[in-house]
């Protein structure tokens, strides 16, 4: 158990390091993919069929391709086409923006689809515009529905972000791997990067169960 | 007259659902539409303030043709809906449901909005209730607050959407009396409703709908009593005979 503590110790600068940038590069990715995830949800509620057919052939495009195809196609396939180099923190939060914004979008899209049709129909026959209606009745009442899923996407781009590894992101699986590749500890090594992951992930689940309490308005 | 419905047809996709509807409602009359599920009342209640698009005929509402209305929003804070599930907003206490729509539109200051809330619910009998959420009460509670909340706008017409039909046998009184109340004040009101004993009491008419048409419309005593059409007959002996 001594040994154990002190190999963390020593791996703990490296992997702290690691964890920083997963965290940066999903919190970054989710700050973007939330803006792109609210216009793609406007258009896939809008009226307009062109507008449909974007959004539809967007979240489909995404939802077929893994993560880790997408990241490799990017950074080597795109990289080689153009003749560049991305910076991989580039590329990791382009990859990781485009697939947590269809997520969010279809997340968005179905908390106000589930809002119960005559809901507006009572605000409207009040007299309510339609803006106030989707203002003071439809979108509390969607946040609501929605916030679970939201967070639980926020989960799993921070868990994606280890895939990220493949096109040589520093982030926390990288440096555990190039940890493991001087002092061949993987069972240690990992364990800590899998305890450290954990403790981040709970702590966002907990914050989810806290926001989905406060906002209880019946109780 | 207040309401004139001429010759209104209204369809989804290739389902007619009214076919040339016309009939009228005088200020203070209160008109009750009957007839069995799918025949157009609820619909045709629905095209009143527009919550549905009429394809053909023409609506007028104190004279004002409501097809051709480009201002929807102030034309519906002169008639109040009451659905059959409720539609309170649940995430608003009671007091706040009933002051939403005055305060957001400009219509009442804070203070006003809730006077004239408290007189409302002292009206269905619910002056207790201002602080709760919806989520607490039960349905007929429920109607009454959605009463109140429509009733808050000041409308001249109320109409009412099967407002008893969600509700438990024992709760169906509660409403139906608030409802008595304002006939008593002399409201407009078109209630679509499958009470006959309400509408036999209450109503000034009645009209029996089906399959998209009136079939048959007039004064209770003698639409209960003398049903004149077959198909009225039919409906009121399977309506009033159940035991």
């Amino acid at each position: 158990m001594q040994e154990y503590i002190t190999l963390f110790l020593t791996c703990w600068p490296s992997l702290l390091n690691g964890l920083q940038s997963t965290i940066i590069i999903a919190a970054a990715s989710l700050f973007f993919a939330f803006f792109i995830g609210i216009i793609l949800a406007v258009m896939g509620l809008s009226h307009i069929k062109a507008c449909q057919v974007i959004y539809n052939v967007y979240v489909y495009f995404v939802r077929g391709i893994p993560v880790m195809i997408f990241a490799l196609f990017l950074f080597f396939g795109v990289g080689a086409l153009l003749h560049v180099k991305f910076n991989p923190i580039f590329a990791a939060i382009l990859t990781l923006t485009i697939n947590a914004s269809a997520y969010l979008a279809e997340i968005f899209r179905g908390g106000i689809q589930a809002v119960d049709q005559g809901q507006v129909e009572a605000a409207r026959s009040l007299g309510l515009g339609y803006f106030r209606t989707l203002r003071l009745v439809v979108l509390p009442q969607a946040i609501k529905i929605m916030i679970p899923p939201i967070i639980n996407q926020f989960i799993t781009t921070l868990k994606d972000t280890s895939i990220l590894s493949v096109i040589s992101v520093r982030e926390l699986t990288m440096n555990s791997q190039i940890i493991i590749a001087q002092n061949y500890m993987p069972f240690e090594v990992y364990s800590f990067a899998a305890i450290m992951y954990l403790i981040v992930i709970v702590a966002l689940s907990l914050l989810a169960k806290w926001v989905e309490r406060t906002l209880r308005y019946d109780h | 007259m207040i309401i004139e419905v001429d010759n209104l047809v209204k369809s989804f996709g290739k389902n007619i659902v009214l076919k040339d509807v016309s009939f009228h409602v005088n200020q203070g009359e209160v008109v009750c539409i009957i007839g069995p599920s799918g025949s157009g009342k609820s619909t045709l209640l629905r095209c009143l303030n527009r919550l549905e698009e009429a394809q053909g005929g023409s609506i007028k509402v104190f004279g004002t043709d409501v097809l051709k209305l480009k201002d929807m929003n102030a034309f519906r804070e002169n008639i109040g809906m009451v659905f059959q599930m409720f539609n309170l907003f649940p995430n608003y206490t009671v007091m706040q449901n009933i002051t939403l729509a005055p305060m957001q539109l400009g219509k009442m200051n804070k203070k006003e909005a809730e006077e004239k809330g408290m007189a409302l619910l002292k009206l269905v009998g619910l002056e207790d209730k201002r602080d709760v959420f919806p989520s607490t009460l039960s349905g007929g509670q429920k109607q009454r607050i959605a009463i109140a909340r429509a009733l808050e706008m000041n409308p001249q017409i109320m109409l009412f959407d099967e407002p008893t039909s969600a509700l438990d046998p024992e709760m169906v009184g509660e409403v139906l009396s608030v409802m008595k109340k304002l006939a008593l004040e002399g409201m407009t009101m078109v209630i679509v409703t499958h009470e006959m004993g309400f509408a036999k009491e209450v109503a000034d008419r009645v009209i029996f709908m089906g399959d998209g048409v009136i079939i048959e419309e007039g004064p209770p005593a003698e639409l209960f009593n003398n049903p004149q059409h077959e198909r009225t007959q039919k409906f009121l002996k399977s309506v009033l005979e159940r035991v």
